[in-house]
């Protein structure tokens, strides 16, 4: 995991940094330490879109954020069909 | 930096986005899925597997029958809800008798109904279902699509059921369930999207089905873990299936 993706999930854990960056993301972003620029942009861009809750839920997750799967991802994955 | 794909430059639809927030947490249901399926004990883990799948797949049509009565009540003066009632109407017929699916598969594998029916759900599987059953009930019946658009939009991939099959040795009847929805909802997820796409979400129901979505990838990622953990020598000792071929 790289720096920049440890320090997003470090301000992330913070209730004031996530209401922050519902407001300016890249703002907080570098406010935190954390260079946007050294983050997946694709990442960026769905962090952006989720609400206050889905953030919160995501920041107790404790786990690497990532962006988009790959393909060798999607062709690992075992169902859990319902 | 992970490198631009193509789906990066998918239009931004609901349904996309859905699908960007469920893979934001997806790496540990990718390392589960890894760990199973490369795991040295493969076919003492698979009847686990199509157990703790039983104990969650007994309940989908009951929960999604909750959200239809629920999406029902709400129609005449919610749109959300009304669209959601033509669209499970017609999937809970597509998603009955599934549980007996797995059941078949299990019995090639020398597991007993009765077996099954004895196990106790776990607490990550009340969990999962039990907060479908929640924000269907409490919140609006859409959270219930969340659910769905992880659990069927991702199917296994056909070569990975091929490799379980040479792993584990088991006979193909064992593998009824995750081969026909590797079929089936390849259209089931484009289907859902589509739905997802059509109705006028509000952001804060919008905000519900992420939520519920996010959820749902988490608790099915410790579910895995959970059979993972049994498999490794805590769980039941299964009987030598009979059917080995």
């Amino acid at each position: 995991m790289s720096e920049a993706l440890i320090k997003l999930s470090d301000l992330l854990a913070q209730p004031d940094a996530r209401r922050s960056f519902l407001d300016d993301p890249e703002g907080t972003m570098r406010r935190y330490g954390v260079d946007p620029s050294d983050v997946p942009p694709a990442l960026v861009d769905t962090l952006k879109s989720l609400s206050l809750e889905e953030l919160e839920v995501i920041s107790r997750v404790n786990t690497t954020l990532r962006a988009r799967l790959t393909e060798e991802e999607r062709r690992l994955m075992l169902q859990f069909p319902v | 930096m992970e490198s631009t794909t193509e789906a990066d430059h998918l239009p931004r639809t609901r349904s996309v986005l859905l699908h960007r927030k469920i893979e934001l947490v997806s790496a540990p249901f990718v390392a589960a899925s890894k760990r199973f399926t490369t795991h040295p004990r493969i076919a003492h883990l698979y009847p686990e597997y199509l157990i703790t799948l039983h104990c969650v797949v007994r309940s989908t049509v009951p929960v999604m029958n909750a959200a239809l009565g629920q999406a029902t009540k709400l129609a005449d003066t919610d749109p959300v809800a009304a669209g959601l009632t033509t669209y499970l109407e017609r999937h809970i017929d597509e998603e009955r008798n599934h549980d007996q699916w797995l059941l078949d598969d299990l019995e090639a594998l020398g597991v007993s109904r009765s077996t099954v029916m004895a196990r106790l759900p776990s607490l990550t599987v009340a969990c999962l279902v039990g907060s479908q059953y929640y924000w269907v009930l409490h919140s609006h019946p859409v959270a219930l699509l969340g659910y769905l658009a992880f659990a069927e939009g991702y199917p296994s991939a056909p070569t990975l059921i091929e490799e379980l099959v040479a792993r584990t040795g088991y006979p193909r009847e064992a593998f009824r369930m995750l081969s026909e929805h590797a079929e089936l909802d390849s259209r089931h997820g484009n289907e859902l999207d589509q739905v997802i796409d059509s109705l006028p979400l509000t952001p804060d129901l919008e905000a519900l089905l992420g939520l519920s979505a996010i959820s749902t990838v988490c608790l099915m990622a410790r579910c895995l873990d959970e059979v993972l953990e049994r498999g490794e020598g805590i769980g039941i000792r299964h009987q030598e299936p009979a059917s080995r071929r």
